[in-house]
């Protein structure tokens, strides 16, 4: 907009540039982007989207997590999570002059593991294993019987403590 | 009401003001983008922003003469508008009402600035590139005239030289800029004539005078 009178003079358009070069500079193309940044609905979308493959990672990292790691309450009997089934693995090549002797039924101490306080191995059986015949895998274990002995207290005596008299001196200088 | 489709293609910062609105997008007008956007249209609001940031950043230009603070003060007005804009009741346009809050922010600064060299330093590198023109050959009268009419200009009131750089800016319309001034349309008038009167009646006494 400029001055629209009668009398205006190449002097007064010379003004008018010289004041509208002043203010011609236009806008850098960041003030559009630092608006949306500032505004809260263009930030929220912007964050979500940043947040979303964060939240993928995670949940596959707790899916991965919960399959490999060990269920503590799981039964024994399953294969896949319990660690007390243990599979036979053949033996190593015997001495043939070795006569094999057969071993005396006896109890069969059980193998705790940490995943089942207390309770025996399975051990599943091999094919080579039913062709021999059933071993013992395992051999008694023998333990002495333990013996409790009552933790007793004889007796109190009660004894005099003798201290002998302090004697004060006065400090003498030579 | 769905979301309007932003075509970040078209450079709008190369049209002026007053093509952009007219060649809009969709045809729609910034009444409907202010409701839009008053429903948490961000696309819509960022087309007003398209359409003024024109506007908005010479006015705190024309105040602040400083490039950096005037794209602050033009950030600020539009995220404020975007925080406020249930309250505005369309009594006048939006850009109307957004220059207002760039101008009050911008008159706000400038009034908190204590650094005033600032002030004057842009507008000499300002008036250097204005004095050696594009030509190489250029009559080095004219380059001389056009320093010293940026120098009146630098001389004149705050009042005065305010209404006259908006004025001349060619973004504005007269109550525009009374809204931002906060004066009547016939105030404005009589600034900006009486700022060109002051700048010529200085050229007049260096002997610059119309042939």
């Amino acid at each position: 907009m400029s001055m629209r009178d009668e009398f205006r003079t190449p002097l007064d358009d010379e003004i008018d540039d010289v004041a509208r070069s002043l203010t011609a500079a236009p806008p850098s193309p960041a003030l559009r982007s630092a608006v949306r940044r500032r505004i809260p609905g263009h930030a929220d979308f912007r964050s979500a989207w940043r947040r979303w493959p964060v939240s993928i990672a995670a949940a596959a990292a707790v899916i991965a997590l919960a399959t490999v790691w060990p269920d503590r309450k799981a039964p024994v009997d399953s294969p896949a999570s319990s660690p007390a089934v243990a599979t036979v693995t053949p033996p190593p090549a015997l001495d043939p002059s070795i006569e094999p002797r057969p071993t005396p039924p006896g109890p069969v101490a059980g193998l705790a593991f940490p995943g089942s306080p207390g309770e025996p191995a399975r051990v599943r059986p091999t094919s080579e294993s039913l062709l021999e015949g059933p071993t013992t895998l395992t051999e008694p274990l023998v333990m002495e019987p333990l013996e409790l002995n009552p933790l007793g207290v004889d007796g109190i005596e009660i004894r005099t403590l003798t201290v002998e008299a302090l004697s004060l001196e006065p400090l003498s200088l030579q | 009401m769905g979301r309007l489709l932003v075509i970040d293609s078209v450079d709008f910062q190369s049209i002026p003001t007053s093509v952009a609105r007219e060649g809009s997008i969709c045809g729609v007008t910034d009444e409907e983008l202010v409701l839009l956007a008053r429903q948490g249209d961000t696309s819509a609001f960022d087309q007003l922003v398209i359409r003024h940031q024109a506007a908005v950043y010479r006015a705190a230009l024309a105040a602040l003469r400083v490039p950096e603070d005037a794209e602050d003060v033009a950030q600020e007005a539009f995220v404020s508008a975007w925080s406020t804009l249930g309250r505005f009741r369309g009594d006048a346009s939006f850009k109307t009402w957004v220059l207002t809050i760039a101008w009050n922010r911008a008159s706000n600064r400038r009034r908190m600035r204590m650094n005033w060299w600032r002030l004057t330093a842009p507008l000499t590198e300002t008036l250097l590139v204005v004095a050696s023109g594009d030509a190489p050959d250029e009559d080095v009268r004219s380059r001389e005239l056009r320093t010293h009419i940026g120098r009146a200009i630098e001389t004149l009131t705050p009042k005065l030289r305010d209404a006259f750089l908006l004025a001349q800016a060619g973004e504005y319309e007269y109550d525009e800029i009374g809204a931002m001034l906060r004066i009547p349309v016939g105030t404005v008038k009589w600034r900006v004539s009486e700022a060109r009167r002051k700048v010529r009646a200085r050229l007049a006494e260096l002997g610059y005078v119309d042939a």
